[in-house]
């Protein structure tokens, strides 16, 4: 029984390292820390950010980044359309941009933002394109 | 003809294999449920799984779980509906004893055992606030509570 308890201690904090790694099979740890968060939310991500220092460098880690940016892709309900809608009643137009390059454009509009700069005339704006989550809307040239 | 006697012929011995745990413990696996685990296939094509497999990081416990895991996926005629439901009991156990499965996932490459188990801890967690973290997992690295403001500032939005 001695080594189901200490396996138990072992696992206790494992998910975030926060005892010295010398004492810990820091490899294991790190193993099923980064599938388990691999497959998290952004937003509980961000949050465990804050939870012990090894779980920020674990969660900043570029290498974390980059399998939780695959992993998210496969994932048909991480796809997102960004759709800016200009136009009027009777005549509206729609610019969309797929937030993957593959994305499917067949979601239902999910969330509104307004775009954060002051927006006099919506239809002077038009997405260019998305990269990591980063939206780049450009301002139209006027024609006078 | 010969069919009669064809089809009186006892049945193609199923393949089996071997695997011992780090506690000694050996288990017998019919080769078409062992592919499921893309390092026991590698092992079978390479001719290295005709003796006993040595997995020294799993116990005898955790590798007769995954046995039965391999076992119940590589059945013929499950519907979807009750694997599933198998699969929810499967994973309702203790997260340390789920932390044991993916680590075992992880090692055997068996991507279905490791999407289940991972998946779960998951949603244990994915709605816990950072406080609520700490205690499970038995954390005392946390920072100050300066420091935690700081990066807490950094992503606000996350708390909302």
């Amino acid at each position: 029984m001695a080594s189901t308890a200490a396996s138990s201690f072992h696992h206790s904090a494992s998910l975030f390292l926060s005892t010295p790694k010398s004492i810990m099979s820091s490899d294991d740890d790190d193993d099923v820390a980064v599938e388990i968060l691999k497959r998290l939310p952004a937003r509980s991500l961000l949050r465990f950010r804050c939870v012990c220092r090894s779980s920020c460098s674990t969660i900043d880690d570029p290498r974390l980044v980059a399998l939780h940016s695959s992993h998210s892709a496969l994932d048909p309900s991480n796809r997102y359309l960004v759709c800016l809608d200009f136009g009027d009643d009777l005549d509206p137009v729609q610019n969309t941009c797929s937030l993957f390059s593959n994305g499917s454009l067949t979601l239902p509009f999910q969330s509104q933002i307004e775009i954060p700069f002051v927006t006099p005339h919506p239809n002077r704006y038009v997405v260019v394109g998305s990269c990591d989550g980063l939206i780049c809307v450009s301002e139209m040239a006027m024609v006078r | 003809m010969s069919s009669s006697s064809s089809s009186s012929l006892p049945p193609c011995p199923k393949k089996m294999i071997t695997l011992k745990s780090s506690d000694g413990e050996t288990f017998q696996i019919e080769e078409t449920a062992a592919l499921q685990s893309k390092t026991l296939e590698n092992m079978i094509d390479e001719n290295c799984a005709s003796t006993p497999i040595p997995l020294r990081s799993i116990n005898g416990k955790i590798l007769a779980k995954v046995v039965e895991f391999c076992n119940k996926h590589a059945e013929v005629g499950v519907d979807a509906e009750s694997l599933h439901a198998w699969d929810a009991e499967f994973v309702n156990v203790e997260y340390t004893t789920l932390f044991d499965y993916i680590l075992a996932a992880n090692f055997l490459e068996i991507p279905t055992l490791l999407d289940l188990a991972s998946g779960v801890v998951g949603d244990m967690i994915k709605g816990k606030t950072p406080d609520e973290i700490r205690k499970m997992f038995n954390i005392n690295d946390a920072f100050s509570p300066e420091e935690e403001e700081e990066v807490r500032r950094a992503n606000q939005w996350a708390f909302e």
